[in-house]
């Protein structure tokens, strides 16, 4: 009989580490793309199901997308003494993470060289991507936001920022189609604010996350807040995020035919993460894999048999036709042992090229190339969300560390006129309580036992009274591109294998700040609604410490990289045209978050994986073109 | 044998009276023999059936949190059951009372401030070192084992779960939470 | 697979609606038996260790979940109640399966090589040798074990073995597959008959039924039963996913069958499609035997002691399960949307067979507790 099996799940077993770089050398792919996480993936995907064939360039480990291998990272995370979002990943010197821990405070000029991001300042951020198959889906929280419609056009409504050469318009259908891959929990109804629309008709592939009871105590008094601000009214409300993570599916997507859950992938049948269980540990491993990671969409596209990869192999240069300007081929060093810096050198070759690896990485590996620039903006432009956090306690039990990291928050303030003096945010209601800032659950153990202490009874009560109640609001914070907020290259920063290492120079756009110091006080008067006790304290000897308008602020990063390769109508203004394309290499690809013009107040995925989208469909008709045979004109 | 046995049910009986757990609830966690383990090895054994020996049943037991030289293991004992975290002992406290020093590198501390996500305010040495506990280098304070971390005690006493394992299923963040015993404020409290 | 047909078909053993129910009552009876045996063995797994064992019964496990729900979905479709708190609807373990004309026995007790043996037994394709032999006298002489453990037993089970004929208890299925068999024909029958007179078997409330909004597993979909059409549906996919399709090693869904994904353990190997029964070409599985507690095997109030807190736990433990039960049973009875609490429940009795496993039984070296699942009596 016929094994017609639903296999999206199943990853080829042996793919990640059948190819080798002389199987890959001797072939000449239609595409070559540098990194297997979201975007190089769905291209992969979208490519290879097109009749094209492909071959990825993965600078992580070289293993299949299994079970056992997945559960190693849950083990390693359970056993890291800090549990920070690289925790479940193996350190590997030659494809190395960067780490928040690794923040510290900045001397400009002087640098320091021991971990991979070497940060010139003036800003010291803690930002993070993670090098593993699957790429920084591994360890994202899975928020599933679409930009607002004035999101795009910043620059002319607001002044600030940068217009985008799209619209919501343009970009709106694939959303729905990221919406699927990802398999985001939401409804319409909730989502439909500040201009967002949907076709008629329309649902999300799965309903929306229950809201968690902290977010149900916080909505009490949130709810029906009025805030005024530059002549707009708001009011606000608790409101559920869109996540990419599997709830109840909904009878009516689809025109009615439904949806089916992607749970754990494997290389056998495993049945498991069909549903979201509550783990609490979306950051940084979903232990059932019921949040998307690229690895779900790798297994896909692999199963085509039209998509090589080639692990443990950092792409090192691009190599471009001088005459022509063309891209000839990826070079890459590949590595044995993560260990050991012994290495060996290859090229692969393709008609197109994507460099799909992430912001920081995109314009590390063109700089690093000496690949000219006609705009000068490689590198430029960097973007995080910056996020200020703000913490109390309730005056009641709450409830605190249960569901996913976070269910609820405010989003009116993402958008309106206000936007001409400061920056909107999103608001996030944190399930996990106040360990992003203050390292809790542990550092109260420790005060409650050690200094206060407390044994048997009067501890547990103590426990529940300071963390069931606790309460951390963060707020996502618009950053605009700016020049000089950038990544460069230095010869004198190199990794083991010796690529050179990313350089970053940031700082907090002022901006930022206005909005930052807006949603302090916003925070304050919802504490005092909820007859919250404030603990917010920023340390002046922080790293990311920062004082705008005579009070000081810790802002920490929201690893939403982007910017460095920004799209835009002309070659003189922007790196790629709007179907990502470089202006200056017309078969080289610079996809993610680096193309962005600007990132609003949505985590940059869902929209970076909506052009991915977008690009599959070019590239695809690019390639046909080129490989369609050559018709001689008479002219 | 017998004699191991009779310690570690002692080690039990100490820690259920310690942590307001019951002895039942201790062993259901599967980590008594290693607890003990742990703290035989990085205490030494004579301190802690010093301690023992001094926690016997009443009153006059709770004195030995607050104890000079026997506080500091007793507070470790409590801090190992809640987190699986067995906590570096003040270094002037081991250099008195005779606790093996260990050589820890010299280290900012990452867990102090400013990491992401959770993370222990006492865990020294490279970071990337971590992940592998129990190396003989290992930093002073480490994670007795993967399985320890999914058992700690923090997360039954509030009503919650270790985030990444004891997984509550979907939706059931959405209620109050129970926790057990809990008489506080909140009046939801009760047992289950 | 008996499929309907257009021609007249004659009354089996089923030749009336009672009869059925009695029959499908007999069935979610059966598929429940099976989940605490699956779970002590599930859970007597050291935690961080034996992950391909513990996926693998995980995964049957829920989907012994998602057959009592399919046969609480037939049993609401044909207009019957169904109750999981009946006096006696969980079995006293060891419980007795029928293998052809002979018991055999399922205990509960730790993951081993045994419990092994014992769950490819369970699941096991057994079809009766020829198509009257479906129904077999009980001739119990022939399995000494069984025969011992039933001297050995100084109480009397509750209930007889599982799948005796109703109203026959001399009599018994050849085998679960034979015992499903007799059912899709005896709704196949009753419906046809009820047509002659106008008139449909399927007069249940269909706001009754479970559909996939409330129940989700990893494998296979739940089926809403409203007809002939889904009923037999729902009914193969019971017999399918244990035993396989038409001799295949997937069900109708595409999901291994539990045999196969039992015989995974034994031989050492994953199925991988398009593999055929008995040669798995997937990755290796890996067991450690020993990393598993020792959990007394058929536990009993009994073993311990009164007053302690272990056996205050195991009576906590019982309530707990009872009340699981009870909520699976208010679910199948006009509370679909219960079935999204059940799996908190589920998880609760998940965390009280973990405890119980771990303790060392007084006075018992080297013998750890377990979970009785001695209900009856056990209000929550």
């Amino acid at each position: 009989m016929a094994f017609d099996i639903d296999s999206s799940a199943i990853f080829p077993i042996g793919a990640a580490t059948r190819t080798t770089p002389q199987i890959a050398a001797r072939k000449s792919y239609d595409v070559v793309i540098v990194g297997g996480g979201v975007s190089g993936s769905i291209l992969a995907d979208q490519l290879s199901q097109a009749g094209h064939s492909a071959v990825i360039v993965e600078a992580g480990p070289g293993k299949d997308v299994q079970l056992d291998e997945y559960e190693a990272y849950l083990s390693r995370f359970y056993a890291a003494s800090v549990k920070d979002n690289q925790a479940p990943y193996p350190f590997n010197p030659n494809a190395r993470m960067p780490r928040s821990a690794d923040a510290m405070p900045v001397t400009p000029q002087t640098p320091d060289d021991q971990y991979y991001i070497v940060q010139d300042g003036p800003f010291c951020t803690d930002t993070t991507f993670t090098r593993v198959l699957g790429g920084t889906t591994m360890h994202w929280e899975g928020k599933a936001l679409r930009m607002l419609p004035e999101d795009f056009d910043t620059a002319s409504r607001f002044g600030h920022g940068r217009d985008w050469p799209l619209g919501y318009d343009d970009i709106e259908p694939y959303y729905r189609q990221a919406e699927q891959e990802l398999g985001v929990s939401a409804d319409v109804e909730d989502q439909r604010y500040l201009g967002m629309t949907f076709p008629p008709g329309y649902v999300y592939p799965m309903r929306k996350m229950p809201l968690s009871y902290l977010d149900q105590v916080v909505a009490r008094g949130v709810d029906g807040m009025r805030v005024d601000l530059d002549g707009d009214r708001y009011d606000l409300r608790i409101r559920s995020f869109p996540q990419a993570r599997n709830g109840v599916p909904n009878p009516d997507y689809d025109g009615g035919k439904g949806y089916q859950p992607i749970g754990a992938i494997s290389t056998y049948q495993v049945e498991e993460g069909k549903r979201c269980q509550g783990n609490n540990n979306c950051v940084p491993i979903c232990p059932v894999q019921a949040k998307y990671h690229a690895g779900k969409t790798l297994a896909k596209a692999l199963r085509t048999g039209k998509v090589d990869i080639v692990t443990q192999a950092v792409a090192s240069r691009v190599h471009v036709d001088k005459e022509s300007g063309r891209i000839s081929g990826i070079e890459y060093k590949r590595y044995q042992d993560p260990s050991s810096p012994e290495h060996t050198t290859h090229t692969v070759h393709g008609r197109v090229y994507v460099l799909a690896a992430n912001a920081i990485e995109n314009a590390r590996l063109m700089l690093a190339s000496g690949l000219p620039s006609t705009s000068d903006l490689v590198g430029r432009n960097l973007m995080d969300h910056a996020y200020l956090l703000r913490w109390a306690l309730l005056p009641e039990i709450a409830g605190t560390f249960r569901g996913t990291n976070c269910t609820g928050g405010i989003t009116e303030l993402r958008g309106g006129r206000f936007r001409e003096r400061q920056a909107g945010f999103a608001v996030d209601i944190h399930n996990d309580g106040w360990g992003w800032a203050t390292g809790s659950p542990y550092s109260d153990l420790l005060a409650i036992v050690d200094g206060q202490r407390k044994h048997g009874r009067d501890l547990r009560a103590a426990l529940v009274s300071q963390l069931s109640r606790q309460l951390l609001l963060a707020f996502m914070i618009e950053v605009a591109p700016e020049p000089a907020n950038r990544v460069t290259v230095d010869r004198r920063y190199r990794d083991p294998l010796g690529n050179l290492k990313p350089v970053i120079s940031f700082r907090v756009p002022e901006y930022s700040l206005a909005g930052a110091s807006f949603g302090f006080d916003l925070a304050g008067q919802i504490f005092t609604r909820l007859g919250a006790e404030d603990h917010t304290t920023y340390d002046p000897r922080d790293y990311s410490y920062v004082e705008y308008a005579g009070r000081g602020y810790s802002i920490r990063g929201g690893n939403h990289l982007a910017g460095t390769h920004v799209m835009g109508k002309t070659r003189h203004d922007s790196v790629t045209d709007p179907a990502q394309r470089s202006w200056d290499h017309e078969n080289l690809f610079l996809v993610g978050g680096g193309s962005m013009p600007t990132i609003g107040t949505s985590n940059i995925t869902l929209t970076l994986a909506a052009l991915a989208y977008r690009s599959a469909s070019f590239i695809d008709t690019q390639l046909r073109t080129e490989k369609a045979p050559a018709v001689i004109s008479a002219r | 044998m017998s004699g191991h046995a009779d310690l570690l049910d002692r080690f039990v009986a100490f820690s259920a009276e310690a942590t307001a757990f019951s002895a039942v609830d201790l062993w259901g966690t599967g980590q008594a023999a290693s607890y003990l383990a742990t703290v035989q090895e990085e205490a030494g054994d004579q301190i802690l059936r010093d301690l023992l020996e001094a926690a016997r049943p009443g009153p006059a037991g709770d004195q030995v949190f607050t104890d000079e030289k026997l506080g500091p293991l007793a507070r470790n004992i409590v801090k190992l059951w809640y987190s699986g975290v067995w906590y570096e002992l003040p270094p002037q406290w081991a250099a008195r009372f005779g606790a093996p020093v260990k050589a820890v590198p010299a280290q900012r501390r990452p867990g102090q401030h400013g990491v992401a996500g959770h993370s222990l305010p006492d865990s020294k040495g490279p970071l990337e070192q971590q992940g592998r506990q129990r190396t003989p280098a290992r930093c002073a304070s480490y994670v007795v084992s993967a399985a320890a971390y999914t058992e700690g005690l923090l997360w039954r006493a509030i009503g919650a779960h270790p985030s990444g394992a004891k997984a509550p299923g979907y939706g059931s963040w959405a209620v109050p939470p129970e926790i057990d015993g809990y008489e506080g404020d909140h009046g939801k409290g009760g047992s289950r | 697979m008996t499929l309907p047909t257009t021609r007249d078909i004659a009354p089996g053993d089923i030749t009336t609606i009672e009869e059925l129910q009695d029959y499908l009552y007999r069935g979610m009876q059966l598929e429940h038996a099976t989940i605490p045996v699956y779970l002590t063995a599930l859970y007597s797994l050291h935690p961080e260790t034996n992950a391909d064992a513990w996926h693998i019964l995980r995964v049957i496990a829920i989907e012994e979940m998602l057959h009592l729900t399919l046969a609480a979905n037939v049993m609401n479709a044909v207009g019957g109640q169904p109750d999981l708190t009946k006096k006696g609807f969980v079995p006293t373990y060891p419980a007795r399966l029928p293998d052809g004309e002979t018991d055999f026995l399922v205990p509960l007790q730790p993951f081993s090589e045994d419990a092994v043996h014992t769950f490819l037994q369970i699941e096991r394709p057994r079809k009766a040798p020829e198509p009257g032999k479906r129904i077999v006298a009980r001739s119990r002489a022939h399995d000494p074990e069984v025969l011992q453990a039933d001297q050995h037993l100084d109480h009397r089970p509750v209930i007889g073995p599982l799948l005796t004929v109703p109203g026959r208890p001399e009599e018994q299925f050849y085998s679960i597959g034979e015992f499903y068999e007799e059912i899709i024909h005896g709704v196949t029958y009753l419906e046809q008959e009820y047509r002659k007179q106008g008139k449909t078997l399927f007069t249940g409330d269909p706001s009754r039924q479970v559909t996939p909004e409330y129940y989700y597993s990893g494998g296979g979909e739940i089926v809403a039963v409203t007809d002939l059409e889904s009923c037999v549906k729902a009914l193969q996919l019971i017999a399918e996913q244990g035993e396989g399709l038409g001799g295949g090693i997937y069900d109708g869904e595409g999901e291994l069958a539990h045999y196969y994904r039992f015989q995974q353990l034994k031989i050492g190997r994953f199925y991988l499609p398009p593999d055929e029964p008995d040669r798995p070409t997937g990755p290796p599985v890996t067991i450690d035997w020993a990393a598993v507690y020792p959990v007394k095997k058929n536990p009993r109030m009994r073993d311990y002691p009164q007053g302690s807190q272990l056996r205050a736990a195991a009576e906590e433990f019982n309530k707990e399960y009872a009340a699981f039960l009870g909520m699976l049973t208010r679910a199948y009875t006009g509370q679909p949307q219960l079935l999204l609490e059940a799996v908190w429940q589920m998880f609760h009795v998940r965390d009280g067979i973990v405890r119980l496993v771990r303790n060392p039984l007084p006075g018992r070296d080297g013998v750890n507790a377990g979970p009785t699942f001695e209900v009856d009596g056990a209000t929550p």
